[in-house]
């Protein structure tokens, strides 16, 4: 799926990016070069990740990391070389990664994030904060974690031998370009006048033979199909009081109905708009409808009482519920259309007609919008962008908020919702092949880390077999708090094993992948376009499988 | 490693880092600028230089201990036959289109050397472990071949935008800036063999156009060239009337009337890619860039040294002027026989075959292809899988595990020998006597074939031709099809040039071996040496991935974010493996097979 690239001619930037544009277009690309990331951790696998911000063109980066480049860290970091050896792994780090792309700019702190937190806060705080999305490298306390502010992402990743796992905390986060593979709303059963009007004139000799003084064969094998699916449409409801063909034996009916008034004398014995119409009966013809993303947006409390401080989505999310809802509950027109058999002549006409009304509908949102901002003195109500308006009514039907639960109430123990996803993974039929084990087991290592201030089986200590018990007695007190009623489950004493063999390190394969996966979502989350993972991920490089959870 | 590309730079860091012992790198291509935003081993002082090399010179540093080699070559070349293959414990295929890889599938198949294949385009990709006679081979399921168009519809009778793109790239650019000679894999010839006249018509009208080329330095030369292919040509297509029966009509466009509406406006008015341009628009374009390719031809000649080829230009999506070209002129010509319009990005797109790529799709296709060798070279293809990666939220990606052989597969099920011949000295008829015959027992109903049909019952011309007569190079595939009833499945004779003594026979013979028959090819054999893909009961399956890398046309309405992926999640076997610092923990029956030594390295035992 292309998005719109940027305006203008091509410039070297752009030809450089134009393989990415292709996903994410100019909107995508401008929020990512005004993303400045900040790395806590310059492990193998936080500069996987970073190498694919960078890449890309994230506008800045920072990597934060207190220790200094050891022999080990040359096996698996692709981004620290022999000449780093003894020096600090930030600096370091930060200027390998930098080589990658000089469009970014970088930097590196000396510092970790427990100091950071209580000697210069100003840092983490969203109110003086230049960092838009932090990412952390495991090991990192679980108090920390719950210090970090709330208003900025947070993407928390733990890569350990071959297994990796992301969790993502943002603030509410709203999606405009979700990306459907398709925007087209065609309005047949709610046409507008004009549209009705349009049908009803091109379509007024369709059935009357060319000898009588009717439409010839190839005009009459070129009218577009929406018309003569509206065309039909009227009579079907002539003939049926009213009503329009809903159930799949009226559509069938009426597909029937259609084949009947096709030319068939004509060359090659069939009309393609014809068969086009009748293949897009049981897809188009449907009563306008909310997606339930949509819904969910427009039933937001964020659109209720709109102030001053209503972010611009949820204003025009809130004017676009008041189109609606003085327009017999119709969303503004997408004013897309597909292709179809055609004089260009009658597409361009039938497209125009789609635009406009689209148009119409995107300027009689930005009116509510203009209204709402005025009423309340809001501060951008003199810079409205008319673009981000249509943008948004174009995808009004695929909107999606996602609300992201907070790191804290995961690992509050008595969260209800948290408690229901584990207990019900843990009862699901196939939960032999589920990664949940792994999510426990990884949480086990969270809080052994901890407590302990070291990972379980480092080779700072001869205690692998005690290590293993201490984990498993985390896991059996977690499963108990969470209500879970049967002894630990096999397949977590497997994965925990796994998980204290691996000493808390790396592998090169693992790190790489796990930056794809998170750089992904990264990039999902900076772009506000496509559909991010909510709110973990886990994958398990030995069966090569993925899983997500909302824990 | 097959191609250095956007997998390639990934795949190579990680076997580098992994620890493999030596890796071997061949690509063809050279970096460009929009290679950069992936292939994180190029930088800008690499541009216009090999990326085998510059790949392995980059990689090459993180590792002093593993051994590279970097081949700028492109991998159909002979130097890289069956033996080479047969070489190495694993192959990577990192390639950006379909020929290539099915020419790699099949070298591997023959030197049965496991393949892992792999692709991407955007937030899919895919990986695949191929093994002879254990998982099914590339071709074991239908590939969708890049389209091409019958020559009648790009030249005479256009009815869709890429129709008018395709006539502007591969007919009138090719016609007056390159090489004419050169066949067009847009083109197909074939569809049109009931055609004659109109094929006739076509070929003068191209000869008219190639003669219009000698005037490219005169100042008439934009009118000269827009007059013959948007009025006279297109005056004649009318005048055919049976042609426009049930179909519009083309419109001619006339020079003269158009540059006058064009007077006065700058040229920079067609600068925006995103804009559908105006006739005048496309016009002024069109002009515009015939001047600049025109100047660029002309100032190649005046350097020309000798009896140097004629410099020619050719289509690069990449090269504003001819994209400007192929861009002004499609939409001229969509004018004329009323087709919708595409703004140059567009154009790009669908002209240049280009796929979106970014570098986190890369980044984990290529892991997935390093853990998927892991497995390879334990020989464990039990618990290899098949992956398909996906923008979708709820999974990262699909597993599957792969499917055997296609039992049907031309490729793959297939018996094997290999044979030597003196290809100077040897006759077919020494092929069909002494091998197939007398070595291999084969009756008198038989079918050979190289690429081309050398024997059937019907046709025996080419007995008394030497082999090298008939286009047998230093390794050629043999193909013998079973004609008797109750047919031998078919045979794969791999026959490689040899000097052999002038007084002996100038061609080797196999031991016999008992080929199977196709009607109980779906059992066990106990040939597993010279046979395989016969234990299969496996259905093909669509791919979705591959269908869209290689297509020739990659139209928004139709991209890859529409395929829908297979979702079937297939719960599996525990393979056991450890991460660090083995022996630490009591030995389980998880005991494993992949070590990290404290260097770091992968040790595979």
């Amino acid at each position: 799926m292309a998005s719109s690239p940027p305006s203008g001619s091509p410039s070297s930037k752009e030809k450089k990016y134009d393989r990415q544009l292709r996903l994410w277009g100019a909107n995508g690309q401008n929020r990512l070069e005004r993303a400045h990331i900040a790395l806590f951790g310059a492990t193998a696998t936080g500069c996987e990740v970073l190498k694919n911000l960078i890449l890309p063109s994230i506008g800045r980066f920072t990597v934060i990391d207190d220790k200094l480049v050891e022999q080990a860290d040359l096996g698996v970091n692709f981004f620290l070389d022999q000449d780093s050896l003894g020096k600090p792994r930030a600096e370091r780090a930060a200027a390998l990664l930098g080589e990658l792309n000089p469009d970014v700019a970088g930097g590196f702190r000396i510092d970790n994030l427990e100091s950071i937190l209580s000697n210069t806060p100003g840092l983490l705080d969203p109110r003086t904060t230049e960092f838009t999305h932090l990412l952390l490298m495991s090991p990192i306390p679980t108090p920390l974690l719950l210090q970090l502010p709330a208003e900025i992402p947070i993407f928390f990743v733990h890569s350990l031998g071959f297994i990796t796992s992301l969790r993502i905390y943002a603030p509410t986060h709203t999606i405009i370009e979700i990306h459907p593979d398709s925007l087209v709303d065609l309005r047949l059963f709610n046409p507008w006048p004009e549209l009705s009007e349009f049908a009803l004139e091109k379509t007024s000799t369709l059935d009357v033979p060319e000898s009588e003084g009717g439409m010839g064969d190839h005009e009459h094998g070129h009218i577009p199909y929406v018309l003569l699916l509206l065309k039909y449409l009227e009579d079907w409801k002539q003939s049926h009081q009213g009503h329009l063909p809903g159930s799949y034996s009226e559509k069938t009916l009426f597909k029937s109905m259609i084949m009947d008034r096709m030319r068939t004398g004509v060359p090659g014995g069939i009309e393609e708009n014809y068969v086009e119409a009748v293949n897009a009966v049981m897809g188009d013809l449907r009563t306008a409808e909310l997606s339930s993303g949509t819904k969910e947006v427009l039933n937001d409390p964020e659109c209720q009482s709109i102030t001053s401080q209503t972010d611009e989505f949820w204003i025009i999310a809130r004017a676009v519920k008041d189109f609606a809802g003085s327009n017999n509950a119709l969303l503004p027109l997408s004013g897309a259309m597909p292709d179809m058999k055609a004089e260009s002549r009658g597409y361009v006409a039938l497209q125009n007609l789609y635009r406009a009304k689209a148009y119409s509908d995107a300027a009689a949102v930005e009116r509510i919008v203009r209204d709402y901002m005025n009423r309340v003195q809001h501060p951008k109500r003199n810079q409205i962008d008319r673009d981000a308006i249509q943008l948004f009514c174009r995808h009004s039907n695929f909107l999606r908020r996602l609300n992201y639960r907070s790191i804290a109430d995961e690992f509050s123990n008595s969260n209800e919702q948290h408690k229901g996803v584990v207990l019900g993974a843990l009862g699901d039929w196939d939960v032999e092949s589920s990664l949940i084990h792994h999510y426990i087991a990884l949480r086990a290592y969270q809080e052994f880390y901890t407590g302990h201030g070291r990972a379980p089986g480092d080779t700072s200590h001869e205690s692998c077999e005690e290590d293993y018990q201490e984990i498993r007695r985390i896991i059996c007190e977690y499963l108990k708090g969470i209500g879970y009623p049967e002894s630990l489950p096999e397949r977590c004493e497997k994965v925990a094993k796994e998980i204290v063999r691996a000493g808390g390190g790396e592998l090169h394969v693992t790190a790489s992948l796990a930056g794809g996966i998170v750089a992904q979502e990264v990039i999902k989350i900076i772009t506000r376009q496509y559909v991010p993972i909510n709110n973990t991920v886990i994958f398990d490089g030995i069966g090569s499988r993925t899983q997500t959870f909302e824990l | 490693m097959v191609g250095a590309g956007g997998i390639g730079c990934e795949l190579l860091k990680n076997l580098v880092l992994t620890g493999f012992g030596e890796i071997h790198i061949v690509d063809m291509d050279t970096i460009d600028l929009s290679n950069l935003n992936r292939q994180f081993l190029f930088g800008m002082q690499h541009i216009k230089k090999s990326k085998a090399m510059v790949a392995k010179e980059t990689a090459g540093k993180f590792n002093p201990n593993v051994k590279l080699e970097a081949h700028h070559a492109n991998i159909k070349d002979p130097e890289f036959n069956v033996k080479w293959f047969g070489g190495f414990n694993v192959v990577f295929n990192a390639l950006d289109n379909l020929e290539a890889r099915r020419h790699v599938n099949k070298m591997c198949l023959s030197a049965d050397v496991p393949l892992i294949e792999s692709g991407t385009t955007g937030f899919d990709g895919q990986v695949q472990v191929i093994k002879r006679g254990k998982t099914e081979c590339y071709d074991c399921t239908h590939k969708a071949t890049p389209k091409s168009f019958p020559v009648c519809t790009i030249r005479s009778t256009p009815s869709q935008p890429i129709h008018c793109i395709v006539w502007a790239k591969s007919y009138l650019l090719v016609e007056i800036f390159g090489t004419s000679e050169e066949s067009s894999p847009d083109l197909d010839p074939t569809e049109d063999s009931e055609n004659s006249r109109e094929i006739a018509n076509l070929k003068r009208e191209a000869e008219e156009l190639k003669n219009i080329r000698e005037k490219m330095d005169s100042p008439d030369f934009a009118a000269t060239v827009f007059n013959k292919v948007f009025r006279d040509d297109i005056n004649r297509l009318r005048s055919m009337d049976e042609m426009w029966k049930s179909r519009k009509p083309p419109e001619a466009l006339d020079h003269q009337m158009v540059s006058d509406e064009a007077k006065g406006i700058d040229a920079k008015v067609s600068e925006n890619d995103q804009k559908i341009w105006s006739l005048v628009e496309n016009y002024i374009m069109f002009e515009d860039s015939l001047r600049r390719l025109a100047e660029r031809v002309l100032d190649m000649k005046r350097d020309q040294v000798g009896d140097e080829a004629a410099p020619i230009i050719t289509f690069d999506k990449d090269d504003e002027d001819t994209l400007d070209f192929v861009a002004a002129s499609a939409n001229l010509r969509s004018l004329v026989f009323g087709i919708n319009v595409k703004s140059k990005f567009d154009i790009k797109q669908m002209a240049g075959n280009i796929i979106p790529a970014i570098a986190t799709t890369n980044a984990i296709t290529a892991g997935l292809c390093v853990l998927q060798a892991f497995k390879v070279l334990r020989d464990d293809f039990t618990s290899a899988r098949t992956i398909f990666l996906s923008r979708l939220a709820d999974r990262a990606f699909c597993t599957e595990k792969p499917s055997p052989p296609n039992p049907t597969c031309g490729v793959c099920s297939v018996a094997r020998t290999a044979i030597e011949a003196d290809i100077e000295r040897a006759t077919l008829g020494d092929l069909l006597d002494n091998v197939l015959r007398d070595g291999l027992r084969y009756g008198g109903e038989i079918t050979v074939m190289t690429s081309q049909l050398l024997y059937d019952c019907d046709f025996d011309d080419n007995i008394d031709r030497t082999l090298k007569g008939l286009g047998f190079s230093e390794e050629t595939f043999v193909t013998v099809v079973d004609d008797e009833d109750d047919p031998r499945i078919n045979l794969e004779v791999l026959v490689t040039n040899t000097q052999l003594p002038e007084d002996s026979t100038p061609i080797t013979i196999p031991a016999y071996f008992e080929i199977p028959k196709k009607s109980s090819a779906k059992l066990e054999t106990p040939e597993p040496s010279s046979l395989n893909g016969n234990s299969a009961n496996g259905s093909a399956t669509k791919r979705s991935i591959e269908e869209v890398i290689g297509s020739d046309e990659l139209d928004q309405s139709n991209g890859p974010d529409t395929k829908k992926l297979r979702r079937d999640i297939v719960v599996e076997d525990r393979v056991p493996a450890s991460a660090k610092k083995l022996g630490k923990m009591p030995a389980t029956e998880m005991d494993d097979i992949v070590v990290i030594d404290d260097d770091g390295t992968i040790t595979i035992d």
